[in-house]
């Protein structure tokens, strides 16, 4: 077996990566971005992160400080130093609680009159920039009573006092799952109280995976985005829609490191343009049938409109500008053409689009859905620019501050600090083009995810479905049970899907020790409710 | 072949069906069947006769009528599906516990992922569609049958250029030493995981995680001791489980033969339709009367507020019979009463750094 396949996985930390701290086992999760301004506090200790750049995934470090000011230093093996191993150590000191090598110089005491250590001579350690271990040390060195604990108490008043002296930062890699349980943990309203296994099990149900061109509407900050992005790892497009004037938030995706192909993949556009574009294709199908021959113009019309992706590129090969200079770019084409207001245009889209004539419908809609403009921000331009140099990418004005909020660092976080942005590499979620939308309209998306607790389900479904290709599934996300309830009887009511499916998923963390297994005393009790099915052909 | 997504990745309206392609012709979520469109095939049910030659060039999700006037659904198949119509030759795991897989080990398009065993290859189908088509999955079992079974079917689902299915006793001999860090994901669902623990810790590139499958409680206890004195650590073991809920339109009685109206309880009343969270919308409403005249007429309709409700009275001819006098109508959800009570425990670790 030839092991070829390169793995697209990055396994360091570089300068500028999104990572995740688990501080101290899990006690806190926090997102960061490695600049070398970044800082992390624990407790009343702050130290730069920039000792976790170049460092892999995985590594864990544990805060020093020494003569005021701190640091993060590598551990040299895991095994022995991460908390959730604790499992470990207990099932050793269990077998060999008499083993008197196991206690030695480790052992400490939690009895305050056993120890002899005061904290004022703690805090003059400190002072003297004793490290953690060195007070540790002491602690255990001062004690009294501490030969008479168990091995497992003596293990446990080990871990809290280097919890408090030496904490421990383990460096992780953002996944759209750790992003979900560390917000669900810590913030969960923000992601609609989508628990690690629905969004899971949404992946599944909406078949969501690479080489496929995936509808998302979400207000769960980008959580649901970043899940598909994930899966499609660039092979594919993904349409994270909106409704409102203002693009809400997908932040969450730039939690995750992606390389430019998938950053890419990650659009945006009007729920209102997608639905136009898509009535009209239809249209045009029902007027000329769906004949082969038709079949394959649309094909060649398409193929044509593909071929600028990741290059700048005006009508024609020749008239291409590579797009190294981003903020050149946006000016030329600022320049081009009228700023408009982004609901105005919208609206005249739905309204100017007829019944197709003839094939050359996707065109005539083509030059009708103009994207809007925006000032120039170099965050907002994208090197994937469309056919029509009219057409730019640029966000709507509005959308640069809320994309300028490090969602990451400020609000998972407020102790972690980035400054400025990851200015390598394009950012996910720009504006799709004509192409795109074209593209979306002709075949229709091949999954539909959506997650807008605050809409009316039924709503949302009713008109999101059709731009789903025949025989596409699509998966409903709510905290709430009823409206889904609901919208599955309309579904099954109205024809429009089969294999309908209200799910609750459960999920159960287990303690897993010799003669101590069981259940968390604490569960979640509740992750959601999804709705699935698959939409049929209305052709009836 | 088979798998629309995998194949063309610009695909010109709604996918038409063609000779050779595999469907899954759906009659209900319990009654699916996957199969091979041929020429001149035929596929028969209880709702008796189907033509292959009437399918092809139809698009898939269309709704097709046999002979005998029954209908059924023509599906293009997806891992979801598949899980659901595979021939069973050993237990399989479903897609809630495939799914939760699928996202803790992070598998994605380029991952190279190590399974032990394929049994049936539900897990494995999965897997192989979440790492194309830059990845690959290596599939053990020490069944040679199985083995070529899990085979064919990878062929016809289309999957076989992302999947190498090896006959070999994992637990026996551990994986194969040309996998030494190379691996970005190893699930296993053996009788014995511990045993091969150790050979796992040998592939995984550094951080990278393993999952168990075991119904059994013993089992994962036996597999963390052994992943515990191997280099892993984060070891995390879960149990995940789906209910399920119909929903139907249910009648509640008003009436309870008393003649005397408690006018001191005021209802509750609701944000009018203009202002409520749209959810609202369909709130249980009470009817008082029901005639004939006040039927609606199409199924259709759309219940757009309590208004509409009270003025053409409540949906009708729907299959359960007129509205009783004196009730209320809500649509409910009551869970389903059969349900998956355990599948197993799913231990996840991660090869230290
Ligand atoms: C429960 S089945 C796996 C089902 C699979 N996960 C699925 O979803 O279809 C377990 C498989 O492990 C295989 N197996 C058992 N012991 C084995 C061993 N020592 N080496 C390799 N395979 C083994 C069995 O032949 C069986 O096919």
């Amino acid at each position: 077996m030839s092991m070829t396949n390169k793995s697209s996985i990055q396994s360091c930390a570089e300068f500028g990566s999104s990572v995740l701290l688990d501080i101290n086992d899990g006690d806190r999760m926090t997102f960061a971005r490695l600049h070398s301004t970044s800082t992390l506090k624990i407790g009343n200790t702050k130290c730069t992160l920039e000792a976790l750049v170049g460092q892999p995934f995985g590594a864990v470090f544990e805060m020093q400080s020494e003569r005021n000011s701190s640091k993060l230093v590598r551990m040299p093996n895991v095994s022995d130093v991460n908390g959730r191993n604790e499992k470990r150590q207990q099932i050793e000191t269990d077998q060999d609680s008499e083993d008197v090598k196991d206690r030695d110089n480790r052992a400490l005491v939690d009895d305050n009159k056993a120890q002899t250590l005061s904290s004022d001579d703690i805090d003059r350690m400190k002072r003297d920039g004793a490290s953690g271990k060195e007070i540790i040390d002491a602690l255990v060195a001062n004690s009294a009573s501490f030969e008479t604990k168990t091995a497992f108490s003596q293990e446990k008043y080990m871990k809290k006092k280097q919890k408090k002296y030496a904490p421990r930062v383990l460096l992780r890699r953002p996944s759209a799952r750790s992003i979900c349980e560390a917000y669900f943990v810590k913030d969960p309203r923000k992601i609609g109280f989508c628990r690690m296994d629905t969004l899971a099990l949404m992946m599944s149900l909406a078949n969501v995976g690479p080489n496929s061109d995936i509808l998302v509407l979400e207000s769960l900050g980008g959580l649901i985005t970043a899940a598909v992005t994930e899966r499609l790892g660039g092979h594919g497009s993904i349409c994270s829609t909106y409704y409102t004037t203002k693009r809400p938030p997908i932040d969450m995706v730039r939690l995750l490191n992606l390389d430019d192909a998938t950053a890419l993949s990650v659009l945006r556009a009007p729920l209102e343009k997608l639905v136009a574009a898509r009535q009209s294709a239809l249209r045009s199908k029902d007027q000329n049938g769906v004949g082969v021959a038709e079949r394959e113009a649309l094909a060649q019309a398409l193929s044509t409109l593909e071929e600028p992706k990741n290059s700048t590129i005006g009508q024609n090969a020749t008239d291409a500008v590579v797009n190294d200079s981003p903020s050149m770019a946006v000016e030329a084409l600022s320049t081009e053409t009228p700023v408009t207001e982004s609901m105005d245009v919208d609206k005249e889209t739905t309204n100017i689009i007829s019944p197709a004539q003839n094939t050359t419908d996707g065109v005539v809609e083509d030059s009708q859905i103009k994207d809007m403009e925006a000032p120039s921000t170099e965050m907002s331009v994208k090197q994937n620019m469309d056919l029509d140099q009219k057409t730019s990418h640029s966000l709507p004005a509005e959308d640069r501050e809320e994309d300028a909020c490090e969602l990451g660092d400020k609000e998972a976080n407020p102790t972690a600090v980035g400054e400025g942005k990851a200015s390598k590499g394009p950012r996910p979620g720009n504006e799709a083009t004509s192409a795109d939308i074209f593209k979306w309209a002709n075949q229709g998306f091949s999954s539909l995810l959506v997650a807008a607790p605050e809409l009316d389900a039924w709503t949302v479904v009713k008109q999101l479905i059709p731009l789903l290709s025949s025989s596409s599934p699509f998966v409903i996300y709510s905290p709430y049970q009823q409206p889904l309830a609901e919208c599955m009887f309309q579904l099954q009511k109205n024809n429009m899907a089969i294999a309908l499916q209200l799910t609750e998923p459960w999920c159960r963390e287990y303690q897993v020790l010799p003669l101590r297994s069981h259940p968390h005393m604490q569960m979640s009790a509740t992750g959601g409710f999804t709705l699935s099915g698959i939409r049929i052909t209305n052709c009836v | 072949m088979i798998w629309p997504l995998l194949e063309d990745t610009i695909r010109k309206g709604d996918k038409l069906i063609q000779d050779g392609d595999l469907l899954i012709v759906y009659e209900s979520h319990k009654q699916m069947k996957a199969v091979t469109v041929s020429k001149g095939g035929e596929f028969q049910n209880r709702y008796g006769l189907f033509a292959h030659n009437d399918w092809i060039g139809k698009p898939f999700g269309s709704k097709v009528t046999g002979k005998k006037g029954g209908f059924v659904h023509l599906l293009a198949p997806s891992p979801q599906l598949w899980t659901l119509v595979l021939t069973h030759r050993t237990q399989i795991l479903y897609i809630m516990d495939i799914s939760f897989v699928l996202a803790y080990l992070e598998v994605r398009p380029g991952c190279v992922v190590m399974e032990s065993g394929t049994g049936s290859g539900s897990l494995t189908t999965a897997l192989a569609r979440a790492a194309a088509p830059t990845g690959h999955i290596y599939s053990f079992d020490f069944h040679e049958q199985r083995a070529e079974a899990a085979r064919k079917d990878f062929e016809r689902i289309g999957l076989s250029n992302f999947i190498t299915v090896t006959v070999r006793d994992t637990q026996g001999e551990g994986f194969p030493e040309e996998f030494a860090n190379e691996v970005d994901a190893v699930f296993l669902d053996l009788p014995q995981p511990w045993l091969v623990i150790p050979s796992v810790a040998k592939s995984l590139r550094a951080d990278s995680p393993v999952c168990s499958f075991s119904p059994c409680m013993e089992q994962v206890q036996r597999t963390c001791e052994a992943l515990t004195t191997t280099e892993f650590r984060d070891l995390r073991t879960f149990e995940v489980l789906v209910r399920t809920y119909e929903t139907h339109e249910e009648y509640f009685g008003t009436d309870i033969g008393l003649d005397i109206v408690n006018n001191e309880i005021e209802d509750a009343t609701l944000h009018t339709p203009g202002s409520s969270p749209p959810h609202k919308r369909l709130c249980p409403t009470e009817m008082k009367t029901t005639s004939a005249e006040e039927k609606t007429t199409s199924n259709k309709s759309e219940v757009s507020g309590k208004d509409n409700w009270m003025k053409k009275g409540p949906k009708k001819g729907r299959g359960r019979g007129e509205q009783p006098q004196g009730s209320k109508c809500s649509i409910v959800a009551r869970p389903e009463a059969e349900a998956k009570g355990h599948t197993g425990y799913l231990t996840f670790a991660r090869r230290a750094v």
